[in-house]
Formats: C-alpha cells, structure tokens, sequence
C-alpha cells in the first residue's frame, strides 16, 4: 500500500504516460524512474512542475538534490522539502 | 485633436458623437463640452498633465481642450487607483491629474499634485505602451504624427466606429482618431462586457468599422451569437496588435463576406507601418527593401522585421532621459521590432515575438506555432500556449484551451495529446494541458504570454 505521498507521485506518473497518449506501466514505491521506466529528460521536468503542484514545494529549485532512484525515494524528497518549508 | 473637436462646421450636428455606457453625446454637445472643457482647463495651459481616459465625450474633449492649451499630456488608464495616479504622476512630473466628469456631468476634475514648471514638449502626446514585456516605456508623440495615418472617409462612406481597445493605448487612439475625424460615431462597450453585449452593441448601434486583435476577434466568432454578428452592417473589419493567423482570417472572412478584412501592424513606439487586406496570413515580400507611401520602410535581418516609419514617435519620454537617441532610431535608423517573421516565396510571415521564445532545455519554441497546430484540432475554440517555468528545463510549453460549445473536456483533451504526439517535436509538445472557460488577456487585449492568469 503507497504512502499518502507516493500516491502522489504515482498520480503524477501516471498523468504524464497520459499526456503522452501512452499507457501507465504499473507503478509501485519500488518503481525504478531510470531509462527502463519509459520517461526522458523532459517527461522528468513535467513530473516536477506537476509534483510542484501537488504539493507546493520543488526540492530541485535549489539545484540537483541527492539521486533519488525510486517513487519510495521521490516522494520522501518532497517530504523533506515539505518539512523544511514548515521549519 | 483640437481641430477635430473645436470646429464650427458641423455635417449633422445631431448625430451621436460618442456612445458609451452613461449614453449618448451629439456633436453639438461634444463640440460645446470641448469650450467648456477649455475654459475650465484654461489654467492648465503648457502644463505636463495626466488625462485619465475612459472612452468617454467627456475625455475627449479633455483632449480636445489640453491640445488647444499647448499642455503636454500623459495618457494614463481610466482604473488607475488613486494611489498608483499619484505614483506615476510623480514618477512622470506631471501637475495635474485631469479625470473627465461622470455621466450627466459637465466639468472635469482636476487633481493638483505639485506646482506647473515649464514643459520642455508643449503640445506632445505620451502614451505608456503596454508593457507585456517588462517596465511600460513612455513613448512621445505629437497630434501632428498621432494623426498622421487618420484617411479622410469618401462621402457616403460608414462613420460608426467600435472602440474595442483601450482608449489611452495607441490603438485606441487611433480609432478615435479616424472615427472623429470624420465626424463619426464612436460605440464604446462598457468595461467587462460580454460577447454577446459587445455584439449585441454592434448590431444595435450599426457599427460599420470596427479594429481589434485577434484574441478580441477570436472570443467574439467563439461566445457571440453569430446571427446577431450576422446583422451587424460591417463595411471593414481590422485586425492588430498580434500576430494574425490563417484561422481567424478566415473565421471573419465566413461570418462578415462583404467587408473588407485588413490587418495592420502598427506599435506605440513606430506608430502605424502597414495593412494588408488580401485575407491572408503575413505580407508581400514585395514591402520589404523599399520604402512606402507613407514612408516606412522595412526589412529582413536575422530572422526579425526591422522597420523606419515616418509615423513613428518623437522619441522616449524626457523622463526616461533617453529622447534623444530613440528619436534619430525611430525615424532614421531601421529599429529592430522583436518581431520574428520567415519569407516563404513571395510572402513574408510572421512567427512570433523574439520576447515569447520558450526556452526548453535550450531548444527554442514558438508559441504561435503550437498555436497553429491546437488550434487545427476539432473542437478547440481558442487557445494560448505560454511558458511554464522549469527547475528542470527551464521552461516548458503549456497550454490553456477553451473548448467549442457542448465539446466534452476530457475528449477534447485527448485528442489534443494525441495530435500534439503526431505534429510537434517532443519538446514542442505542452506539457501541462488546462481547459479554461476563457483565454487571458493582458490590458492592451492582447494573450498573456509569461505572466500565469
């Protein structure tokens, strides 16, 4: 069962295939978001202005945070975005 | 303008002069409103003023009355707060603030914000262009070069004018202008109105000439009730201020056959250069490395339309400190416009503003050109594509789109994304996709580009 977050995220995702008129894959907190994932450089850039979005916070607006390779870990980043913000 | 409105010889002095919310104003009356407004303003003579303009009689004949005192005035927006009056007028040195009187009244109002010096441009005319990019610059004309390009109508010719632009702006001016001039009449809409009011307006008043930019155009073939557009008696419909593409063109040639459809370009800065009426997109090469009639003259370098025009402003504001120089640009040199224009064979077209380029991950998209491809999809009514910023990229392409009528959303969507697939490179594709109930526009009626809604 995702995190509140990485349902977020997957959400996210997913609207992106869409916007591609492509499929989803199945998505999962252990999806890797390599090459293998089907998304390029750009699909990334649209996931974060849509993440931005949904919660409120880009954690790449400050430069190329740690490498994050999964959903689990993306979603943890904006969290931490989240609780900075709060800080 | 004062020639315009201080005349005696009136061809029918009972016609509406300006028709606007508060009601209608005869010749006569504008003619009379002018002396008034004369005497009243008479301490004002060879000052630097503000004129807040609505398109109102009372304003013009504000105009009118500062033009015959040799006053240098500053065209400031009818809404302007209180506050931002007082900022600008400061910012600008000017004396006073005149607002011209309310429906049923009679005198102007004249707020006195510092002592008169001396003008060093008696007579000018300062229009603030519109700012889509950046800080508005004051651009100084004079009557003389504001009235330049106004055409004396053939007898029997329409006089009724819309005023779909705002009236401090140069297009709007220009309308005013040429409506007055002729001793027509100007149909002002109210601000905020419908489509359907504005047609409705049209129709009831017989408006015969109406100019205004494509996005107004667009809204009106898109929320008007075309039956209603149908008896509107329109001999020219003029199109300016944007890029003007094959689609609206031909929307306008469909809904109004027998009038004349012309597109102008035109800025505040160079004032008005050319009009083409053939109803297709762009202009003939043949304008290009030879100087007009009218005396502009234009061409091609790098990609952007580089123009002179004997229509163009005196210069900059005084105040900006840089008169001078935009002076000897404006007239003698060929200025660059920002405007990005391709020659196909024997036509000139133009691609977009050099200041709309969206930058994504350094590939450089226009955004008419995504435009042109949303816009050929069934079901799309009207669109803008602008720049969403990127901590990634950059920026990215996205798009507001407002369905036809009884178009279904979420279909429309789709078949957005799916045509977008096939006819755009991938960084030219929007990646965010919103449906909106109507298209924003910046204060000049033009698409906003940068700035979110």
């Amino acid at each position: 069962m995702p995190t509140p977050s990485e349902a977020k995220v997957i959400e996210s995702i997913a609207e992106v295939f869409e916007n591609k008129g492509v499929k989803p894959p199945p998505l999962g907190a252990e999806t890797r978001l390599d090459a293998s994932l089907g998304l390029d450089s750009l699909d990334f850039a649209e996931l974060v202005v849509r993440l931005e979005a949904q919660f409120g916070a880009d954690p790449f607006s400050q430069g190329a945070p740690t490498p994050v390779r999964t959903i689990g870990q993306l979603a943890k980043l904006y969290e931490e975005a989240l609780y900075e913000q709060v800080q | 303008m004062r020639e315009v409105l201080l005349q005696k010889s009136l061809a029918d002095p009972s016609r509406a002069a300006v028709v606007a919310e508060g009601g209608s104003v005869s010749w006569a009356e504008l003619v009379e409103l002018t002396e008034t407004h004369r005497r009243q303003l008479g301490r004002l003579g060879r000052a630097r003023v503000g004129v807040r303009l609505a398109g109102s009689a009372g304003c013009y004949a504000a105009l009118a009355a500062l033009d015959a005192l040799q006053a240098a005035v500053v065209l400031l927006r009818a809404d302007l707060g209180w506050g931002e009056c007082r900022q600008l007028a400061l910012e600008l040195g000017l004396c006073a603030i005149v607002s011209a009187a309310g429906s049923g009244g009679r005198e102007p109002r004249v707020d006195e914000i510092q002592p008169c010096g001396s003008v060093g441009h008696p007579g000018s005319v300062i229009l603030l262009t519109s700012g889509t990019t950046g800080k508005p610059k004051a651009a100084r004309h004079t009557w003389a070069s504001l009235a330049r390009p106004v055409r004396c109508a053939d007898p029997g010719e329409g006089r009724t004018w819309l005023l779909t632009y705002r009236p401090n702006l140069y297009a709007g001016l220009q309308v005013a202008l040429q409506c007055l001039t002729n001793q027509g009449t100007l149909v002002v809409p109210r601000a905020g109105a419908s489509p359907p009011e504005i047609a409705r307006l049209m129709a009831e008043h017989g408006v015969e000439f109406a100019s205004a930019t494509p996005s107004y155009w667009r809204r009106l073939l898109l929320f008007a009730d075309a039956d209603v557009l149908r008896r509107v008696p329109l001999r020219q419909v003029t199109l300016g201020g944007e890029l003007v593409d094959q689609q609206v063109l031909d929307g306008l040639s469909t809904l109004f056959p027998a009038a004349r459809i012309v597109h102008v370009y035109a800025t505040t800065e160079l004032g008005r250069c050319f009009s083409v009426s053939d109803r297709r997109s762009g202009f003939p090469a043949a304008f290009l490395d030879t100087v007009s009639p009218e005396g502009v003259e234009l061409r091609v370098r790098d990609g952007e339309l580089q123009v002179r025009s004997a229509n163009a402003m005196e210069g900059y504001d005084d105040c900006a400190g840089t008169g001078a120089p935009a002076r000897a640009r404006a007239r003698n040199d060929l200025a660059p416009t920002g405007d990005l224009v391709e020659v196909r064979g024997d036509r000139v077209f133009f691609v977009g503003r050099r200041s709309d380029l969206i930058n994504v991950g350094g590939n450089k998209v226009h955004p008419a050109e995504v435009e042109r491809v949303l816009r050929a999809v069934p079901g799309v009514g009207d669109v803008r594509v602008y720049a969403k910023a990127s901590s990634i990229a950059g920026e990215l392409v996205a798009c507001d789109v407002v369905p036809e009528p009884g178009v279904d959303p979420e279909h429309l969507k789709r078949e957005l994304v799916r045509r977008c697939s096939n006819g755009l490179l991938t960084f030219q594709r929007p990646r965010l996709i919103q449906v909106v109930e109507e298209i924003a526009v910046s204060a000049a009626g033009k698409i906003l580009r940068r700035a979110p809604p």
